[in-house]
């Protein structure tokens, strides 16, 4: 599968234009959708609470320290943005928040990179 | 500032001569760095009165003024600086001054003077990129600091306009996440949208679609328009979130059915 890493410049490269930034931050979608995480060599399997094209909430058994670097696969279930297989986008980032609710583990995470497979 | 001599000619750019205070490397002898301020008024006494205040000022210099919207951009570039300040009747009634000057200088900061405020305009000039909206009558050492705190990089906002801005931002975030508002998307949009989740490139798209990467391009920006998106990531949640593909195939197959029901009717 060919993988399609952006960055913010390539992405306004792609589009061929120079658009300034938005004022409007990541709007974020409150999606459950199935996440396997590899923080410090350890894997995790979580599910989202919600994600924006910069950023990601998940819970997940353990609390996962602030400013630990993550990679995680985001699995996008088959049909549902028009492929008729499983999608999913790699992303690399950074945990930016941690807390636990009733008992279940939460972390906020930043998406520093992504591509979709 | 000891303060060099001034040229003034009425509607055409004037440079301000090197003033004594600053020193070869561009730092007033204040240590504070220089802000360079380019003046866009079509007032004259409004010029000579802001070039006054500053004229006090150890560590901001005009650099250059302009009376008329038409000169703006040829002195933006002529004359490099880290502030403009405008008056904002300057550009009453025009949608792409601003973003032509954030175009030509990204790094310069834009303060716009206006008479008196209305939602609407402040919202949309801190959208184009203005860091800051004074009323005409600021006082001499309101407008120092709000130069000094836009050259700093901060945003000059009042408290109506941070309301105004939250309150914009929530509506657009709204409608975003609002199924209500969805924009309709024509079949070759959805499938440009589904290649692009399966990680597919401008160019293999393009070639899949039997097309040029331009066009896929223009495909891509009206989509990202529509949807009010502004990457590829945000895209594919949003039509996640919307179920875009599935009410897409949904009508396509109440289409089908209607069509069938129809043609055997006719039979």
């Amino acid at each position: 599968m060919d993988l399609a890493t952006r960055t913010v410049e390539e992405h306004e490269n792609e589009l061929g234009v120079g658009e300034k930034p938005r004022l409007r931050a990541s709007v974020r979608f409150p999606i459950a959708l199935p996440l396997h995480l590899v923080a410090s060599t350890k894997q995790y399997d979580a599910v989202t609470d919600n994600i924006s094209a910069s950023g990601i909430l998940f819970h997940l058994d353990e609390l996962l320290p602030p400013g630990t670097q993550v990679e995680f696969l985001i699995e996008i279930p088959e049909g549902t943005i028009g492929a008729y297989q499983t999608a999913a986008v790699h992303c690399v980032g950074r945990i930016v928040r941690s807390y636990v609710e009733s008992s279940t583990a939460f972390a906020a995470a930043v998406i520093e990179e992504y591509s979709f497979q | 500032m000891t303060g060099g001599t001034t040229k003034i000619f009425m509607g055409e750019l004037t440079t301000m001569e090197q003033p004594e205070a600053i020193s070869v490397d561009g730092m007033p002898q204040s240590g504070k760095p220089l802000i360079r301020i380019l003046l866009a008024d079509s007032q004259a006494i409004y010029r000579v009165g802001m070039r006054k205040v500053f004229a006090l000022e150890d560590d901001i210099r005009v650099v250059g003024q302009v009376e008329r919207v038409d000169h703006l951009a040829d002195a933006v570039v002529r004359h490099p600086a880290d502030v403009l300040l405008m008056e904002g009747n300057l550009i009453a009634g025009t949608s792409d001054v601003i973003p032509e000057i954030v175009r030509l200088a990204p790094e310069m900061k834009i303060i716009v003077q206006t008479s008196g405020t209305d939602e609407a305009h402040t919202v949309e000039l801190y959208r184009r990129g203005v860091r800051g909206i004074i009323p005409r009558s600021i006082a001499p050492d309101l407008l120092v600091k709000c130069v000094r705190k836009i050259a700093s990089g901060e945003t000059w906002i009042d408290n109506q306009s941070v309301t105004w801005v939250i309150e914009a931002y929530r509506s657009q975030a709204t409608s975003i996440t609002n199924p209500k508002s969805q924009p309709r998307l024509s079949p070759k949009e959805l499938s440009i949208i589904a290649c692009i989740t399966q990680g597919k490139r401008n160019k293999e798209i393009a070639f899949q679609l039997g097309t040029t990467e331009q066009v896929v391009k223009n495909y891509l920006r009206k989509i990202y328009d529509k949807l009010g998106v502004s990457d590829r990531l945000e895209l594919a949640l949003y039509c996640l979130h919307h179920q875009i593909h599935k009410k897409a195939s949904d009508q396509e197959g109440a289409m089908v059915v209607k069509a069938g029901v129809n043609g055997s009717a006719s039979h």
